[in-house]
Order: structure tokens, then C-alpha cells, then sequence
């Protein structure tokens, strides 16, 4: 992997924070160098918020992203600060019901199918992975397993299971 | 190579810290420095140390001052605003030869700005923040391995020269995750004999020893003028001006070496870019941009922020237009005037609470080329 620049934008409380830690904490296990960074509001929830990470087989001298290779959107407010710096050919998955321009996916349906109404940031991180096989399934469920609290691992891992096979099943 | 892990910038100060033998922690919470302080109260009482959260600021930094002198190395960490009710009790801590750490996660400001945006101005007040003619030292870091290296240098200075160790991270550097190997690292501890008498000021060795409180010493610890012994002497002009003299000069005495950076590319540039802290990294980026492209750019990075070393930068820098690259109105820029003349100084300021793009180094180097004629 040359470098992969990938945002999780929406708002504070939907977890892009969390879905970038993961993400970078699978790069990390995959043997590369990764720096994750994240903007937020003083307020805890509601306003735009969001989360980079760089993956790089090299040291990363910048850590933040400048021109996305990929962006997850959750929410409208977040996707807005980022959808001028997009790199040609950039992978946009957005919740599906944003209507936001890219590939529409079903995220927060999925992740209610499956009882982790929380965990629609982990099915549009699965869904990146595997739509664009960036990074294996399993080094990234190490990741989830390693990062999530006790109760939401089961859930955390049926939703990126869930986000892998949608993001498979569209590429 | 080393193991790497996964890190946030604060969790390796703490890291940091407690590798450098750091035992006691007191603060009050603050963005962007909080997380420090999340894993002091997680990882002291499992080494043996003590956590304290203070009533304020002020309590923070006094309970530190009072831990070292009970024999623990000592640390709190902090944001801008909270630096700033700090300062009063730095000038305990220089004025006691009191080693002591102090984080200073910087955001936004001024007052309480914008919280959980970094930003780069809180320089001058950390050489010049408290009252009274003093020295201390101030480091950066622009990575979270160098937070991590950083943190344990602070502390071995503060033992070494008895005095606050001020590290001035901002909150991009505080709250980035990134690939770092912490390797164990020297640690310097405390000289805490012999009891010979004399406790403060210098000695025929230098820097006094520091007995912690009941180990037999008979000592005063005061901020008021003293002897060796801590006995005042509010009225003696010659103690006062030899004292005020030896606490700047035990710092100053040795900037060459503490005088911690990085160059690249400068032997042959025409134009030197100068920044530190997360604008380091943009200003890097940008020279390694400018440089593949052919034009003459290097770029410096001091690590130690205070005291700068003029002979060094006169000697690295020599004659070369200088463009200094920082989040704040031009701190560091300042500073640089002074030494080197204001005439070879220019800036790229940022102050609106974003960390500075390589896209804006990259333009404002080739203006300031082309401005040269």
C-alpha cells in the first residue's frame, strides 16, 4: 500500500472517532504506518464531526488527510466539510438514506437487523474493506475484538461482517 | 525494528513520564490535555505513585512542587487556560529550585478559545509567564514518539538544573494516534545529597543537591530571597542579585546543550523554513514538496524552544532568508528577530484554530522566493 487517506465524517455520538481507531489499529496489525486524527466540537454530540486516517507503507509525514481516497459518510454535516477534497477516483459509501452523492449503503438498517443500532460506522468501515480489499477481513475484526468494550464486541463484529459482505457483494 | 504501537500523542506523554520515574501526578482536567491525566490516575497506583486531582490549577502545580520535595518526581499537565493560573506557582518552582514537569497541551485561545482546536500560542508565556527576571526550559515534540522522548527529557532536565520543565505540545500533537516505538530511554535521578549545608544557589559541583523533606536536612523552602540554607534575606542586595543571576544562568549557561533540532536540506537552500510543533510536520511536508520540484528550500525545526542557542542557529542558518511557520501571531518569530535580525525574518501565521496545510507553507515559500528579487 503506496498512502490511503480515508475520512469517517457525520456528528458527534455516531462513533467516527471509534470506526477510525479501528481502522487504524487493523493498519497497524497489517504491518503499516498509520496516523489517525479527528475534529469534534466541545459539544459532545450533534455537531459536525470527523475522523482521518493515513495509512502509509512509509513513515507519514503529514498525519492528516488532505485529498480523501476514500470517505465514509454517517451524516451530511461532517461529509459537507470534506466533499471539495476529494483525490480523483475517491471511494464516497455514504448512509444510505442521506442521499449524499457516492455509493448509497444500507448502514443503519443493517446494523438494526442485526441489534447494534450503534454500530453503523462499523458496517461502512466493513463495507470500505470490502469494497476496495484495502485491508484483509480478518485484520480488521482483530482490530474491532482488540478496541471494543465487552458488551459491543459481538455486535461490533456481526456489523463489520455485515458492511464486508455488502461492500463485497457491490464491487 | 522496534515494536510499535498504536498511541495517542497524551498517552505517550504519560508513558513518557512514567518510564522518567515520574510518581506524582496532580491537575485539573482540561481539553486537550485531559487524557494525560486519564492515564496517570490509571497507571500511578499500580507503580506506586500518587494521583491527585486538585481544586484548580494553581492547587495542581503547588501539590507537584510539594511532591518533589517530598522526593517524587513530579508532573501535571494542562491547557491554556489553565496554564495561566500556573504561572504563579512557576515562579515558585524556579525561585525553590524545584524540578518539575508541566504539559502544556495548547488549543485555541486566547481565554477559553476554542477548546478542542490546537494551536501554537502559548510560546512567550511559556518562557516569560511569571513575574521576576527567570529561566526555564521549554521542549516540543511534532510526533507522538517524540512526546513520548520528549516527556522523559523534561524530566531529566528538571533534575539536572532543578527547575520547571515546561513541554508545549497543542492539541494536534496531544490527540493524534500514530505508529511509535516507545524504547526504554536514560533517566537521570535525583541528587538528593550530600547534606553539606548548602541547598540552593550553586555549589562548587553546580546545581545543588535536593534532600527530600525528613531525610535530615536543615532547609527552608521558600520563594522569598535566600541562602544556600533557604534562609531569607529580604534585604540583602547582594544575595538577591547573585540569586536572580545563578537561576537564569544555570539555564542559559548550558543552551548550546540543550538546544535540541532538526535541519534538512539547509546547506544549500536560499530560503529556510522554521516551524515546530504539528507545523513542523506541515512545513515539512511542504519542503520535501518544493524540493522534488527544484527549488532551494530546507527546512529547521527547533525541538528545545527554550532557551534557544544563538550561536547555533547563526551557525546553521547563517545568512539564509528565514520563513517561520507556526499557529500563533509570530512567537517564535519573535524570538528570532532578536537573534538574527529582523530584516531576514518572515512569517506564515495561522490563528483560526486549524493546523496549518502544507498547501499554504508551499505558496507562502514561493512568494517569499520570488520576493527576494
Amino acid at each position: 500500500m503506496d498512502v490511503r487517506e480515508i475520512v469517517i465524517a457525520g456528528v458527534g455520538g455516531q462513533g467516527t472517532v471509534f470506526a477510525a481507531r479501528i481502522l487504524a489499529h487493523a493498519a497497524l496489525i497489517a504491518g503499516h504506518h498509520v496516523a489517525q486524527s479527528a475534529s469534534y466540537g466541545a459539544e459532545a454530540r450533534g455537531t459536525p464531526a470527523w475522523a482521518g486516517v493515513v495509512i502509509s507503507s512509509n513513515p507519514i509525514v503529514f498525519p492528516y488527510p488532505q485529498h480523501c481516497d476514500a470517505v465514509l459518510a454517517l451524516a451530511a454535516p461532517g461529509y459537507r466539510l470534506w466533499e471539495d477534497r476529494l483525490a480523483p477516483g475517491a471511494v464516497v459509501l455514504a448512509e444510505e438514506a442521506l442521499g449524499l452523492p457516492g455509493i448509497g449503503v444500507p448502514a443503519a438498517r443493517l446494523a438494526q437487523e442485526l441489534g447494534a443500532p450503534q454500530a453503523a460506522n462499523l458496517v461502512l468501515l466493513g463495507a470500505l474493506l470490502g469494497y476496495t480489499g484495502w485491508l484483509a477481513r480478518d485484520v480488521a475484526a482483530e482490530a474491532v475484538a482488540a478496541l471494543s468494550p465487552e458488551r459491543f464486541r459481538a455486535g461490533n463484529l456481526a456489523a463489520l461482517e455485515a458492511g464486508w459482505r455488502y461492500g463485497r457483494s457491490i464491487a | 525494528m522496534d515494536e510499535r504501537v498504536l498511541i495517542q500523542g497524551n498517552e505517550a506523554v504519560a508513558r513518557g513520564a512514567i518510564h522518567a520515574g515520574c510518581r506524582f501526578f496532580a491537575g485539573y482536567p482540561i481539553t486537550p490535555s485531559s487524557e494525560i491525566m486519564h492515564c496517570m490516575a490509571r497507571t500511578l497506583p499500580e507503580v506506586g505513585g500518587v494521583f491527585f486531582q486538585a481544586e484548580d490549577e494553581i492547587a495542581a502545580l503547588a501539590a507537584c512542587v510539594g511532591a518533589s520535595w517530598a522526593g517524587f518526581k513530579s508532573m501535571t499537565a494542562t491547557s491554556g487556560p489553565g496554564f495561566s493560573l500556573m504561572q504563579e506557582e512557576i515562579g515558585y518552582a524556579v525561585m525553590t529550585e524545584t524540578p518539575v514537569v508541566i504539559v502544556d497541551v495548547g488549543r485555541a485561545g486566547p481565554s477559553t478559545g476554542q477548546a478542542t482546536k490546537p494551536a501554537q500560542g502559548d510560546y512567550l508565556q511559556a518562557r516569560f509567564g511569571s513575574h521576576g527576571d527567570y529561566e526555564l526550559v521549554v521542549l516540543s515534540a511534532w510526533s507522538v514518539e517524540e512526546a513520548y522522548r520528549e516527556t522523559v527529557r523534561a524530566f531529566n532536565i528538571a533534575e539536572e538544573l532543578r527547575c520547571p520543565v515546561v513541554l508545549l505540545l497543542d492539541e494536534a500533537v496531544g490527540h493524534l494516534r500514530e505508529d511509535a516505538a516507545l524504547v526504554p530511554l536514560p533517566v537521570t535521578e535525583r541528587r538528593k545529597g550530600p547534606l553539606g549545608g548548602r541547598y540552593f544557589g550553586p555549589t562548587p559541583e553546580g546545581v545543588a543537591p535536593m534532600p527530600p523533606f525528613g531525610s535530615g536536612a536543615r532547609l527552608h523552602v521558600t520563594g522569598s530571597t535566600h541562602d544556600p540554607t533557604g534562609r531569607r534575606m529580604t534585604q540583602d542586595p547582594r544575595v538577591q542579585g547573585e540569586l536572580v543571576a545563578w537561576l537564569s544562568e544555570k539555564v542559559l549557561g548550558r543552551r548550546e546543550e540543550l538546544f535540541r533540532y532538526e535541519a534538512w536540506d539547509v546547506d544549500d537552500a536560499e530560503l529556510v523554513l522554521v516551524s515546530w510543533g504539528i507545523s513542523a510536520r506541515a512545513a515539512r511536508a511542504a519542503q520535501l514538496q518544493l524540493r522534488q520540484q527544484g527549488y532551494p528550500v530546507g527546512l529547521f525545526r527547533p525541538i528545545t524552544l527554550w532557551p534557544l542557542a544563538p550561536a547555533v542557529l547563526t551557525e546553521v542558518l547563517g545568512d539564509r532568508e528565514v520563513l517561520v511557520v507556526e499557529m500563533n501571531r509570530g512567537q517564535l518569530a519573535h524570538e528570532l528577530s532578536a537573534m538574527l535580525g529582523p530584516e531576514r525574518i518572515r512569517t506564515l501565521t495561522v490563528t483560526d484554530g486549524r493546523v496549518i496545510s502544507p498547501g499554504r507553507v508551499a505558496e507562502a515559500a514561493l512568494a517569499a522566493l520570488e520576493g527576494r528579487g
